[in-house]
Formats: C-alpha cells, structure tokens, sequence
C-alpha cells in the first residue's frame, strides 16, 4: 500500500529522514514510535506530500508519488492541532474535500451526513469549530480526513491534545473505525502505551532511522536495540560477559527464588501491581511484583532470579 | 470584595484614556460643531455664535462642495483599492518570509517614516515636476521628446496617497497573515485543494479582517487629505480636504468649513460602524 524505499530528508543539518524503508500493508494500522526530534512527524509529513525527499522513492498504491503534491495523493491527514478551518461550520470543514472531487452536491451533502454521523456528530453540523470542545473537534478532522475516501488515513499525534480518559476512549473508537473502514492508518506518536495498544506493527524510530518493525508484542518480548528496549516499557539491562545485554522486563524476575541477592532499596504502589527496586551485583533492578503481594521493608535482603528464557540478548 | 476592586482599578485605569479622548477629540469636535452653526462676519474671530443650518444649507447647494466631497471619495477609494492590490502580495511574502527576515522586511516597510511626511511629498514634487528627474532622465535617453505631464493632476494624487498610506495598508494585513496558521493551508492542500484555491477558501477570507482594517486606515484619512492633493494635485479636480482648507485661511469662513468638517468626520465614522456591525455579526 505505502511503500518508502531509501527515502531521506535534512533540514539543513544532521538528517531528520535518514534513508527508510519501510512497506505499509492495505488495512493495516502502522504506528511511528520515537522520542521528539526522531524524525517521525518529518516522515509522515513526506508520506501526505507536505515535505519533499532529497533521496529516494516513495509509492502509494503502487504508484511513484515522490514529486506528487499532497494534493494529488491518495492520503488523507489528520493534523496534530487539527487545523480545522475556522472560518467554516462543522459540515463546510467536511465538505471542503468533497468540492474538488466530481460529485454533484447532492452526493457531497450525502457524503457530508454521514461523515458526521460516522465520527457522531450529526447535531453539530452548523457549530463552528470555537464552539467545540477538543475531543469533538479531533472528531471533525477525522471525518474531514475521511471524506475524500483517502486509501491511507495520516493522524499526527491525534491523541495527544485530548485528556487522559478521553484519550483511551477514542483509541478504542479509532481501531473500531479503522477496523469498519478496512483502510491502512499511519499514527505518530511518542507515546508507547498508545502505540502498543492500537497497532498491527510499530516502527521505532531514532535519530532519523527505522530501528525496529515488529508487531507490538515482538518489540516487549525481542528489542532489537538497547534504544528500543528501554524506550518501549521499562527493562532491566543486564550486561553479559561476552558482550551485549540480556533484557529482562520486570515482571520477569522471581521474587524470594533464584540464585541472586538483592537489597529492597524501595517499593512503589501502582495499585494492580508494585514496582520493588533492589540493590544488586547488576546495579538496580526493577521488578514487578502483584499489587498485593508481601513485600519486605526496605533494607532487607532477598533472593531474586529468572527463568532461563524470560530474557532477551540484545547486541547493541 | 475583589471584584468590586477590580472593577475599581478598571475604572482608574481606563479614565485617563477617556479623559483623553474627550481632551482632544470630543472637545474639538463639539467646538466645530458648534461653529458650524454660526454666523461668518468680519472680525476676529471671524465669526458669531448662533445656531444657524444655513452653512450646511449652502455646502448641500453648492456642486463645488459635493464635487469635492465625490472627487475626495472616489480618489481615495481608487487610492484604497491600488494600496490594497500592492500591499496585499507585500504583506503575504513577509508573513511567508523565514522569521528572521520579517524584522528587517518589516522595518522597511515602516523606514519612510523616519522622514518627514511634508518632505517626502516634496521630494515627489521635485521627481515629477516636468523640469524633475524622472522627466530629465527620459528625455536625456530619447524615450520622451518633451516633459510628460506627471504633477498637477489626479495621477501625481493617486501615486503620492499610495505611496504614503501604503504601510497603513501593509501592517495591518501582515498581522493576520502572519496568525494565520501554516497547519491551516496544509490542510487544504491535503483535501484537494491547489495553491490557488487555497488561498482563495482559506488564507484569503481568514484575512478578511486585515483587509477591513488595512482599507479603513487608507481610506479614512485619505479622503480628508490636504497636503498631497495641494502640492501633487491640480485644479481639475479639487478634494474636500483642499476645499475645507481654502475656506478657512483664503475665505474666512469658518462656519462653512466648519460644517464640511462636521460632513466630513460624520461621513466617515459610516465606514467604521458599518466595520464594526460586520465584525460583530460574523463573530
């Protein structure tokens, strides 16, 4: 569906795009997963049209659209902000797309209700996007973003502007939406449990660079960096004698068993479950233990350890 | 408790503001008004209190007076419409320009200032007369045989009011242009929309505001003006303010400029409130 080969771009200094290539499937929902400054809005921005590459290919849909202007692609945006026009109620801002399409205006008004009925916001035609609250307007530049039928749905952070319970609710609606429309979504976001919890597969960025492509499950249980493992969840680095690290997510050590002893340095109440720190050989570990559990006062020593394949060895 | 202090303090901050306003507008303006409806006699002051419509009477008559007042309206709003045209694609590539450059762009767009409008209208004189530079340069390269009648007429008027009010058109559609979003035209972009049509859908009327203000800020004071139309304007085609003037220091008469004057600030307080009901209906 999306297809990037060697695709770079610099603003002038270190590349903020450094030669990706990454194939996005039809129906699928991709998220880009990085730190601020990775280079993950830059990406998105070249896929919609809004940047141009200095090197290499970018096909949608099996066509080259490297030079293709954002108006002339099959994609459709949903910006960071928004961007909704505040000139023009709720039904213009979705219409906007439709009027360049060929469709009489009678499909377009057609097109328009049940867009808005789609997003649920078919009382809210005529309000203009100031008289909105921000989980409404997100709703708006959704259905705007999905009037023109787009193959690939763009969303810049969509969540980030939205509080926290909103912010969980309108997950769930998105991956019901996308899972209705069949189309390919494209997220950016810094934010792990968001990518983890909506995606088919993540790409973790850095530094301009695709470090990983796997499905969010693969990314937990196999980093393939020690960038990827400690930006998505936490984990213990472990170093190895013979070089590199194995990576031990907390709820993977035991507790009072094993071979090792630890000092409790600190327990942290998360309710579902307790973050104990322990003072080792290795440094400080973090494990995770049930949120009811007996744990020891702090200052007192215990025996931890982990099964043998709970980890995963990590070269770099 | 607090709000009545604040409500106190509100009230002590905006009464010199108000105290102003009533010092050097309100004032003036009741006294001209006043005048207005007096009686012109030989003396000093050259006038009688009284309360006399006969001044407007006799401005209402006289095709001098409304010709003025037509010629002033028309000048200017052609004026307006040139100052619009070049200010416009001037405001809209500084609001584009990378923003360490709009300080600089910014400031010359304000640097005539820095001179004297009166010599600025002068150094025009001296560029257009037929004896001017401009005339000397073209003939000397052969492109005009004799001088081009540049000074002394609607044209000379038209040029010195755009020249002169042109950042009064330029600074006000900068600041709404610059507002305007970038996220905004993008997204037009990715619905569909080419350059042009985006700028047409959304920039454009998104601007409107700047418009309103750029437009009233050139149109308001040229229609009054004296200065460019007494050096760069001929006797063709005289405008209200030049009118207004003769009245006052050739004729003496000042309740008949007195009563143009009142015309005048009534006339053009329309546009404002017009402006204004605008402004609060769309809101």
């Amino acid at each position: 569906m999306i297809c990037l080969s060697g695709v770079a771009k610099s603003f002038g200094g270190p590349a903020a795009v450094d030669g990706v290539d990454l194939e996005i499937g039809e129906g699928e929902i991709f998220c880009l997963l990085g730190p601020s400054g990775c280079g993950k809005t830059t990406l998105l921005r070249l896929i919609g049209g809004f940047e141009a590459p200095d090197a290499g290919r970018i096909e949608l849909d099996g066509k080259d659209v490297t030079q293709a202007p954002p108006w002339a692609r099959p994609v459709n945006t949903v910006f960071q902000s928004y961007a909704l026009f505040p000139h023009l109620d709720v039904a213009r801002n979705v219409r906007f797309g439709l009027e360049t399409l060929d469709m009489t205006d009678a499909e377009r008004d057609a097109r328009v209700a049940e867009m808005l009925a789609l997003v649920k916001l078919g009382d809210f035609a005529k309000r203009k996007p100031s008289q909105l609250s921000g989980g409404q307007r997100q709703r708006v530049a959704i259905a705007r973003a999905l009037a023109r039928h787009p193959r690939v749905l763009l969303l810049d952070e969509p969540l980030s502007a939205l509080d926290r319970k909103l912010r969980e609710e309108t997950r769930l609606e998105l991956v019901e939406l996308q899972a209705r429309l069949g189309i390919a979504f494209v997220f950016v976001t810094h934010d792990q449990d968001e990518a983890m919890a909506i995606s088919d597969r993540v790409g973790v960025m850095e530094k301009g660079k695709i470090v990983q492509i796997a499905t969010p499950t693969e990314l937990y249980e196999r980093p393939a960096s020690k960038f990827v493992a400690e930006f998505v969840g936490r984990v213990n680095l472990i170093a190895r004698p013979e070089g590199g690290w194995l990576a031990l997510r907390p709820e993977k050590l035991t507790l009072f068993q094993g071979p090792h002893k630890g000092r409790v340095r600190e327990c942290q109440y998360l309710g579902e479950r307790r973050l104990v720190f322990l003072d080792t050989s290795f440094g400080t570990l973090t494990a995770s233990a049930a949120g009811d559990a007996p744990i020891p006062a702090n200052g007192t020593e215990i025996a931890f350890g982990w099964a043998e394949n709970a980890g995963s060895v990590i070269a770099r | 408790m607090t709000a009545a202090w604040a409500a106190r303090a509100r009230t002590g901050f905006v009464a010199p503001v108000f105290l102003w306003l009533g010092l050097t507008v309100a004032a003036p303006l009741a006294l001209v008004f006043a005048v207005s409806l007096g009686e012109s006699t030989q003396g000093a002051p050259p006038f009688e209190w009284s309360l006399t419509l006969s001044n407007y009477a006799l401005v209402f008559s006289d095709t001098l007076y409304i010709g003025a007042f037509a010629n002033a309206a028309r000048i200017a709003a052609t004026s307006t419409a040139i100052c619009l045209l070049i200010g416009y694609p001037m405001a809209y590539a500084i609001a584009r320009a990378p923003e360490r450059k709009r300080g600089f762009l910014l400031f010359l767009v304000i640097l005539p200032f820095w001179t004297s409008f009166l010599i600025r209208v002068y150094a025009w004189m001296a560029l257009l007369r037929p004896t001017g530079l401009i005339n000397s340069a073209l003939q000397s390269v052969g492109l005009a045989s004799e001088p081009l009648e540049l000074i002394a007429n609607e044209f000379a008027v038209h040029l010195g009011i755009v020249y002169a009010y042109l950042p009064f058109m330029v600074l006000p559609l900068y600041s709404t242009l610059e507002r305007i979003e970038g996220s905004l035209v993008e997204a037009a972009h990715d619905l569909g929309a080419t350059p042009s049509r985006a700028f047409w859908r959304v920039t454009f009327p998104l601007s409107l505001p700047g418009v309103a203000a750029g437009c009233l800020l050139v149109f308001i004071p040229a229609t009054g003006e004296f200065v460019i139309p007494d050096l760069l304007g001929g006797p063709d085609t005289p405008m209200i303010g030049r009118v207004m003037w003769l009245e006052f220091f050739q004729n003496r008469d000042w309740p008949v400029a007195c009563a143009i004057a009142t015309l005048l600030a009534a006339s053009l307080a329309l546009p404002v409130v017009i402006a204004d009901r605008l402004r609060a209906t769309t809101r």
